[in-house]
């Protein structure tokens, strides 16, 4: 943990909220980054992005310092992730129930709202993969973690992210050769 | 396609920028949440233990009733079951060896048939 996020969690621990905030204006883009590239949509990462530093406030109490900072509100920003995923699964599954019974179309849900077409495909094949294996994709490609930092954030072992980040590579490479051949 | 070009694609997945604006107001939602969610949480805090307390006084006064009832019952019954061995004992004592019947009813025990002397 560098020294000024030290300070900072000091004081936030004895009830700053100004500190807190100034944590917040450091790490948000990564976490809004993270939280949009597991879900695919900007409401959504932004929405768990809120929930995430909801989190880290009411539980900064806990925080002994152990691990970086980042390290441990990566770790709440993924558990926040992943319980969402669940939800979304529940409701997606819950909408097309109702409209199988209605014969109302299903919800449109919403897409990649990356720019271009290959950055929008990509991000379609990453939204395919089991949210653990995305995750670990995310930390490990994205934010630069190595597989003992991203174990410490997913609560596992590092033999598992990196078979995880390994399931993860060979579908995206056999999703993105089976596109490619299709155009 | 090998490793190398597969993580440049990855990280080629562009995240959509937002506005100065934006980064400048999160902080002030987070916080404005901060400050509406805990006050929402006392009302809460104060009846839970209230409850709390009553419910675990009523389970020791249950429990502690449940042992009084043991602990008296065995008691009792053996106090009942003496005394009617000694009437039944006095009662063979009178008829010696000729037995006659005998009946229990909520006076205690009778001789119903007396065999003659």
């Amino acid at each position: 943990m560098c020294d000024s996020d030290e300070a900072l969690v000091l004081q936030s621990q004895s009830g700053d909220l100004a500190a807190f905030a100034e944590l917040i204006r450091k790490h948000q883009r990564m976490i809004h980054s993270l939280t949009y590239r597991m879900t695919g949509s900007l409401a959504d990462a932004e929405d768990l992005a809120q929930e995430t530093f909801i989190h880290a406030h009411r539980q900064i109490g806990s925080y002994r310092g152990a691990s970086k900072f980042s390290t441990w509100l990566y770790r709440i920003a993924i558990n926040a992730c992943l319980t969402w995923r669940q939800r979304e699964t529940r409701r997606v599954e819950a909408a097309a129930n109702w409209a199988e019974t209605n014969g109302a179309p299903p919800a449109a849900g919403e897409g990649p709202e990356a720019g271009n077409e290959w950055s929008e495909r990509m991000q379609e094949a990453l939204l395919k993969l089991p949210a653990k294996q995305r995750a670990a994709v995310m930390l490990t490609l994205y934010d630069g973690l190595n597989h003992a930092e991203a174990a410490e954030v997913l609560s596992c072992s590092e033999a598992t992210v990196s078979w995880r980040v390994f399931a993860a590579r060979r579908k995206l490479k056999r999703w993105l050769a089976a596109g490619g051949e299709r155009e | 396609m090998k490793d190398f070009d597969l993580e440049s694609k990855v990280k080629a997945v562009r995240v959509p920028e937002r506005d100065g604006g934006y980064w400048e107001a999160f902080p002030r939602r987070v916080l404005a949440e901060l400050r509406r969610v805990p006050a929402e949480r006392p009302a809460r805090r104060e009846f839970m233990p209230g409850l709390l307390w009553c419910g675990r006084l009523a389970l020791a006064c249950l429990a502690l009733g449940f042992c009084l009832w043991q602990s008296r019952m065995p008691g009792a019954l053996s106090h009942a079951l003496r005394k009617d061995e000694q009437e039944l004992r006095q009662s063979v004592a009178r008829f010696h060896n000729n037995l006659g019947r005998l009946m229990q009813d909520e006076h205690g025990l009778h001789r119903l048939i007396e065999d003659p002397p």
